[in-house]
């Protein structure tokens, strides 16, 4: 679903990422570790497309997509979560959800029908609440609900996009070994399997990297 | 996200209720105000799109209504067009310049964006200043009202005109409303919240950013060419920034990002300019220190806090199905 | 156009004149901004109320008085601003300050005409600076020449507290990050108060120097406004190098686009400043890196 071939990146005279292969199948879960200043936030940004390697491709589902920006990378099927979460403050989880969804169906821009409304993005409101245990909070406002939900909601906004490969960007000892995930709800109880499965026993997308950071206890 | 909750309903209702009715019965004085503040409601209208809902805080919507009144009056006296084909015309080349605008703005946010529709505004003044085809400081004069002769209405009355105003206010805001409820609203009202995840979310940010600024553009525009139609001369004055600021103010009183409040906005500055100058010349400073007492006691507008005060009365658990769950 | 060097000579006097007024104005503006990320639309009405001190003592004490005092005066209303508006407001964002300031504007406005009057008012240059100075072939007027003289020694004054003193080093720190700062033991709010007042005593200082050019009138800081912000804006907010770059720019642009292309100029410096938006969101020399 993913590859790169060759990547690197200098910052100056700092080679940052040197010749990075990876590759990512279908149904695979891939985890990236490495102690701070080892290159996993400089190899994350490539493979998003906030920054451009000095050399080598990347290729999503086929297709490279080394020179597309995020937007484009995104609508090819690329989603990310956020290490800081990065939220729609001001919106209700619904709304969140929703937007995330529309966006990604490529209604983001349409001037003559209210996305929000569409059957399929309420359908897909309903299946990312009920995979990421948001269901009761919906209508709550993102900034009056605690930071679980607000994680929970995180990865519910880069599932809604129903993408290809998931990049989850996650913190300091984010705990992916099981009865350690107080701050990543979406792993609790089945771990992994249950964001990449979904609850229906779908595949909820194709393919996750996860960016751990520092110590990971796994 | 934009909906319309009673309370925005039945305030709506009773604004076109109340205008309508008091077209009918004011005096001359009434219906020239009405006409003054149906002008200004659109171009708040416009403004509160951009600024309240996607916080581009523009500062070039005067200029726009400007070259909107400045198109319609040229197009109607020099390219020989009748008013209504005048009309579309300056709209459409107002929405095209302000998709321009917005999609060079596009990259700047805060302080930067304000700056460069100042600068966009200040351009298309001095360029209306000084250009011989517009009249520089002399102005234009002449700009037609439209024929309706043909269903019976004569706009040259002053009470027809007012009610044709009416009714622009009213497609202006539907016009905007249709909009915020749209696939763009909503990403317009994301993009103000979260700029960066909307962009890795797939969204062509600039895209967004311009058309929604071309159909902001297009209410000014219309602004414009009501102006144009009211006062039948217009003068570089009209795209000055002041007349941006102003529009700001309006926006800001009646209650930023609420649709409803700048409409009320208008009424209540235009009201009380003309109250307030037939006791004072200093009518400004007035408006100064109501709107720095507006501003500094954070409240959304006159709106915004009958709003506020309604949603507390009715206050009520803010996880309603939380309980059940746990 | 002319081959005559007297008139290069003569435009760039002008330029620089005009140039060194507005650095005047927009250091103060530019420093506050990057120090306290506070947008004062109202700089221009504190640069009136100094045109317009000045131009009251200048009957009384002359014109020296006026040109002492007027700083005096502009920074003593700059202090009251500071604690009734503008520190409450340091962080309530961009919109909220345009607005206040905005507001401001509105009130100084009438506040002028309310104690001044409509009409414009004129003073007469200092006795010591009047008359013509023969310069490479051009007679120019000695006061002009003392307002670049004035703009260039503001300018060395400034940079050498920014640079060289301890007061300066704290500035810069906190232009680059005022909470750090603060944790290093500076008195941030002492040293945003200062800068303030110090910003508003300069723009009294222009108004005061502007007033015997220029005559003094209710709207001449809304007419200077536009300017001053093109002019931090090119440059980059918050840096003082950007500020003297700004305002030259802003200067001979101006000045030679009326000479050179007169059907243009009006848009010209607009123009520029859009595409300086485009290229340079930031400006030209941003106070951070």
């Amino acid at each position: 679903m993913l590859e790169t071939r060759n990547l690197t990146k200098s910052f100056g005279p700092i080679q940052v990422t040197k010749g990075v292969s990876l590759k990512l199948e279908k149904g695979e879960r891939r985890v990236i570790l490495g102690p701070n200043g080892a290159g996993k936030t400089t190899l994350f940004n490539q493979l998003v497309g906030e920054i451009t390697p000095n050399s080598g491709t990347i290729h999503l589902d086929g297709a490279d997509v080394t020179g597309l920006r995020v937007a484009d990378r995104a609508r090819r099927g690329l989603s990310r979560s956020y290490q800081k979460n990065t939220l729609f403050d001001g919106l209700t989880i619904r709304e969140n959800l929703g937007l995330a969804a529309a966006v990604a169906l490529g209604k983001g821009q349409g001037l003559w029908s209210d996305p929000l409304q569409s059957p399929e993005v309420r359908e897909t409101v309903r299946e990312v609440a009920a995979q990421v245990d948001l269901a009761p909070y919906l209508d709550a406002r993102v900034d009056a609900v605690s930071y679980g939900i607000r994680r929970q909601l995180e990865v519910g906004i880069a599932l809604a996009t129903r993408p290809k490969v998931i990049l989850h960007r996650t913190g300091h000892g984010s705990g992916l070994r099981r009865g350690r995930h107080h701050h990543r709800p979406e792993l609790r109880r089945g771990g992994l399997r249950r964001v990449a499965r979904g609850r229906q026993g779908q595949p909820a997308s194709e393919g996750h990297l996860f960016g751990g950071v520092g110590r990971c206890s796994t | 996200m934009f909906t319309h909750s009673p309370l925005r309903l039945t305030t709506l209702a009773i604004l076109a209720a109340g205008s309508l009715a008091y077209a009918f019965v004011a005096g001359f004085y009434g219906m020239e105000i009405l006409a003054e503040i149906a002008i200004l409601a659109i171009l708040v209208i416009a403004l509160d799109l951009v600024a309240g809902f996607g916080g581009m805080v523009s500062l070039c919507h005067g200029a726009l209504l400007g070259v909107g009144a400045y198109a319609f009056t040229v197009a109607a006296n020099d390219a020989g067009l009748t008013a209504l084909p005048a009309m579309l015309l300056a709209v459409a080349l107002t929405s095209a310049l302000s998709f321009l605008i917005g999609a060079v703005c596009a990259r700047s946010t805060g302080i930067y964006f304000i700056m460069a529709t100042l600068a966009f505004g200040q351009m298309a003044y001095s360029f209306v200043f000084q250009s011989p085809l517009f009249g520089g400081d002399d102005g234009l004069s002449g700009a037609p009202r439209p024929d309706l002769s043909a269903v019976g209405i004569d706009l040259t009355d002053s009470r027809a005109f007012a009610v044709y105003a009416i009714l622009l206010v009213a497609f202006a805001y539907a016009v905007a409303a249709a909009t915020l409820r749209s696939g763009l609203g909503r990403s317009l009202v994301g993009l103000h919240h979260n700029e960066k995840r909307l962009r890795a979310l797939g969204l062509t940010v600039w895209r967004a950013k311009a058309t929604a600024f071309a159909i902001s553009g297009a209410l000014a525009g219309l602004a414009g060419c009501l102006a144009a139609q009211h006062t039948q001369f217009i003068s570089p004055g009209l795209l000055s920034w002041t007349v941006s600021g102003e529009a700001l103010v309006v926006v800001i009183l009646g209650g930023l990002g609420t649709l409803v409040g700048p409409l009320l906005g208008a009424i209540l500055f235009v009201v009380l300019k003309h109250e307030i100058s037939a006791i004072t010349p200093y009518w400004h400073a007035i408006v100064g220190v109501i709107l720095i007492a507006v501003v500094m006691s954070r409240a959304k507008g006159v709106f915004g806090f009958i709003e506020a005060r309604w949603e507390a009365r009715k206050a009520q658990p803010l996880v309603k199905e939380a309980k059940a769950d746990a | 156009m002319t081959t005559d060097i007297g008139f290069w000579v003569l435009q760039t006097l002008n330029a620089l004149q005009l140039s060194m007024l507005l650095f005047l104005l927009s250091v103060g503006l530019t420093v506050i901004f990057g120090l306290m990320h506070f947008v004062n639309l109202a700089h221009g009405s504190l640069y009136a109320f100094g045109a317009y001190i000045a131009a009251t003592l200048a009957g009384t004490l002359g014109y020296w008085g006026g040109f002492l005092l007027a700083p005096l005066a502009v920074a003593a209303l700059g202090a009251v601003l500071y604690f009734t508006l503008i520190r409450s407001q340091r962080r309530a964002g961009p919109m909220a300050q345009v607005l206040i300031t905005f507001g401001l504007i509105f009130v100084a406005v009438d506040a002028t005409r309310l104690v001044w009057g409509d009409l414009p008012i004129g003073i007469a240059v200092p006795e010591l600076f009047e008359g013509q100075l023969a310069l490479l072939g051009v007679e120019y007027p000695i006061y002009r020449l003392f307002i670049i003289a004035l703009g260039l020694a503001v300018l060395g004054v400034l940079t050498l507290i920014l640079t060289r003193t301890q007061i300066g080093a704290m500035i810069r720190a906190g232009v680059d990050n005022d909470q750090m700062a603060a944790c290093l033991g500076i008195n941030v709010e002492r040293m945003f108060f200062l800068v303030f007042v110090v910003g508003c005593a300069l723009a009294g200082l222009a108004g005061a120097v502007a007033a015997p050019v220029l005559s003094v009138t209710p709207d001449m800081g809304l007419q200077i406004l536009i300017p001053t912000l093109i002019v931090i804006v090119i440059g980059g907010l918050g840096s003082l190098k950007g500020a003297v770059a700004g305002s030259l720019i802003f200067g001979f642009v101006q000045t030679f686009g009326a000479v050179i292309l007169p059907t243009l100029s009006p848009v010209l410096i607009y123009a520029l400043l859009a595409a300086v938006l485009v290229t340079r969101p930031q400006g030209l020399l941003p106070a951070k890196g």
